[in-house]
């Protein structure tokens, strides 16, 4: 046979392919609309929890323009306060309209958060003096918690406020060992417990688990193999904006800790492409800069700090592959969940390139899209744009990068990906999110799942347009 | 998920199901595995349905998650594509040819890469475009023809004399 590539030459030599197949189909409809209900909660309830609730998006086109708004736009809450279970169960679920709800917004000097119990945006203000943004909502809308300083200046604290009653504030101390300091959090699926990731000096070994209703902390030991960490500094987008925490909640009772060994270490532009330079000399010599660490696996670890599983996250299993995405390398610049996906992002000013991982693979990252951001002519980039939330219908969710034009900084409009077609396309939320959900001119905007809200707040869940 | 859009997803699944199953089928020539890759794939999209339903072109979204599922096969773990039985397999009859030719076809196309695999198949068995194929595979149509000129490199290569000899003589 000769190197002919013609098409119905290379028709005949398939040909006897083209067969049907001989047995009956055992496909079972019913049961993969079991299974996609199922996974759909589970998205639901897992995937919001590390991705979730604090995303913060401003208004396309609004840069600061909210002068004179002084008020809320919703009537004030209800006098009486809605007594919360923390974690308990919620509410019945309810078709809604939609499946993202805004979950606080900025209008004038004030941030206003919504009370999922009865669907109103209520001002948010003393005791708590800290940005909803700078903050974590809890999977069921109904905590908010942020980092501050404990109440006697010394040390760290986390304040957890109910939204439903925003005079239910407990402070939970949390204690600042040797060259450590509580710099982020996450919420577990469940709402009842948040992950405190302390620096280490270099790497995890333990973090603190706070329990809400007991508005108690407990310090768990991970019990890493011999010579590894975990990597504390992993922020999916702008640490400054959005503290996610560099541990993650599988599930209620599982955390999902990036591992690092000291032969990890790299110096070289942080957030780079790979290969950074390998820094393994850094242990011994200390004028050798540690710009980071490559993570080199995901460890999974239950509430004792056992070592359940671990996820290796090899950078060689997209190079050695055929795909023509091979050269787009994962960095460890962020890491996120949706649902059984995990999902890492290499970040830049012009774009951001997506690979999603099964955290029950031997292998790495098997699937990338890279996303052309919004770039305005005549503005300066000020921070890279990155991911953002992963929505309940599996699309990804990333936030443009801050921008520098005449009237001071603003951000372009968000951008979604559909991780199975790769197409993405530019939400203009300025359409999509209206004023009878939010004032006109408001910026600051949070986006969380819509599944949590009960009857009353239902009608205020939509869908960023396919 | 809405009772009216059940109804929707259930009419559309009902109406795609043998077309799916075939095209499965030409993609990996395993009925199993072609079961496995539609039932992965109907899953997925009830998952998706609310926003799917809305796609530009229905067929070619589901289409696109079948080829992916089938690409992203590879990378898992190849024990889990291994049935293990306790019996030898049948012999392949030496009274039809046909099935030979299938037989030595198949067992060379397996071992070119996957994405290749897709390329070829969905070139030349499901008679798609170029351009269909890039979108498919999210590439561009130029990598298409590269992958189909490696393919059938590799395709030739694994074949070898002898599985051409018995091509030729089937036909």
């Amino acid at each position: 046979m000769s190197n002919e590539t013609d098409y119905e030459s290379v028709r005949r030599l398939l040909g006897p392919l083209d067969t049907e197949p001989a047995s009956p189909s055992i496909v079972d409809m019913r049961r993969a609309m079991a299974d996609g209900r199922r996974r759909v909660r589970m998205r639901r309830m897992t995937g919001a929890a590390a991705a979730a609730v604090v995303t913060v998006l401003a208004v396309a086109g609004a840069p600061l323009a909210w002068q004179g708004i002084a008020g809320p736009v919703s009537p004030p809450p209800l006098a009486a306060p809605v007594t919360v279970t923390p974690g308990g169960p919620t509410t019945e679920a309810v078709e809604s309209p939609g499946t993202v709800v805004v979950t606080s917004y900025r209008a004038g000097a004030y941030d206003y958060v919504l009370n999922p119990a009865t669907g109103e945006y209520q001002r948010w203000d003393e005791p708590q003096p800290f940005p909803v943004q700078r903050g974590n909502l809890s999977p069921d809308l109904r905590w908010h918690a942020s980092l501050s300083s404990a109440p006697d200046r010394d040390g760290r604290a986390v304040t957890i406020r109910s939204t439903v009653d925003l005079d239910d504030v407990r402070t939970v101390p949390i204690p600042v060992r040797t060259a450590s300091m509580p710099v982020s959090m996450s919420w577990s699926a469940d709402s009842r417990r948040i992950a405190v990731v302390s620096e280490g000096d270099p790497g995890l070994t333990s973090i603190d688990v706070v329990d809400v209703e007991d508005a108690a902390a407990t310090e768990i030991e991970l019990q890493f193999r011999d010579g590894q960490r975990g990597w504390d500094g992993y922020f999916p987008g702008d640490p400054h904006l959005h503290p996610t925490a560099a541990v993650q909640w599988l599930d209620d009772d599982r955390l999902l800790v990036p591992t690092i060994t000291a032969a990890s270490a790299v110096t070289g532009e942080r957030g780079g492409r790979l290969p950074h330079r390998a820094a393994t000399e850094a242990s011994t010599d200390p004028n050798v800069t540690v710009d980071g660490f490559v993570i080199h696996a995901m460890a999974v670890f239950d509430l004792s700090g056992t070592l359940v599983a671990e996820l290796p996250v090899s950078t060689h299993a997209i190079e050695d592959s055929p795909d023509p995405h091979a050269e787009l390398i994962w960095t460890p610049t962020g890491l996120a969940r949706g649902g059984d996906q995990l999902l890492l992002q290499e970040g830049g000013p012009g774009s951001v390139t997506l690979a999603v991982v099964d955290p029950w693979s031997d292998h790495g990252p098997y699937r990338s899209v890279t996303v052309t951001l919004p770039a305005p002519p005549g503005a300066e980039p000020m921070s890279p744009g990155g991911f953002h939330a992963w929505l309940p219908d599996g699309r990804v969710l990333i936030r443009s990068p801050l921008v520098l034009g005449e009237d001071g900084p603003w951000r372009p409009d968000p951008v979604v990906v559909d991780l199975d077609s790769g197409e993405a396309r530019v939400v203009n939320l300025a359409d999509v999110v209206t004023g009878d959900i939010v004032p006109a001119g408001a910026t600051d905007i949070t986006l969380a799942d819509a599944s949590p809200l009960p009857a009353a707040s239902a009608h205020l869940a939509f869908d960023l347009p396919s | 998920m809405k009772a009216e859009l059940e109804g929707e997803y259930v009419e559309y699944v009902t109406a795609r199901m043998s077309a799916l199953r075939r095209f499965a089928f030409l993609l990996c020539g395993d009925e199993h595995r072609a079961d496995d890759l539609v039932q992965q794939t109907i899953t997925r999209l009830y998952e998706r349905w609310r926003r799917a339903r809305t796609a530009t072109s229905l067929d070619r979204y589901v289409r696109t998650m079948l080829v992916r599922a089938f690409v992203d096969e590879r990378r898992r773990g190849w024990s889990t594509r291994v049935a293990l039985t306790e019996q030898p397999p049948e012999p392949a009859s030496l009274a039809a040819p046909d099935v030979e030719q299938r037989a030595v076809l198949r067992q060379a196309l397996a071992r070119v890469p996957r994405r290749q695999q897709a390329v070829l198949v969905l070139r030349f068995l499901c008679d798609l475009p170029v351009d269909e194929v890039a979108r498919l595979l999210d590439c561009s149509a130029g990598n298409v023809k590269s992958q189909t000129h490696h393919g059938l490199a590799a395709l030739r290569r694994h074949l070898g004399d002898r599985g051409l000899a018995t091509l030729r003589h089937g036909e």
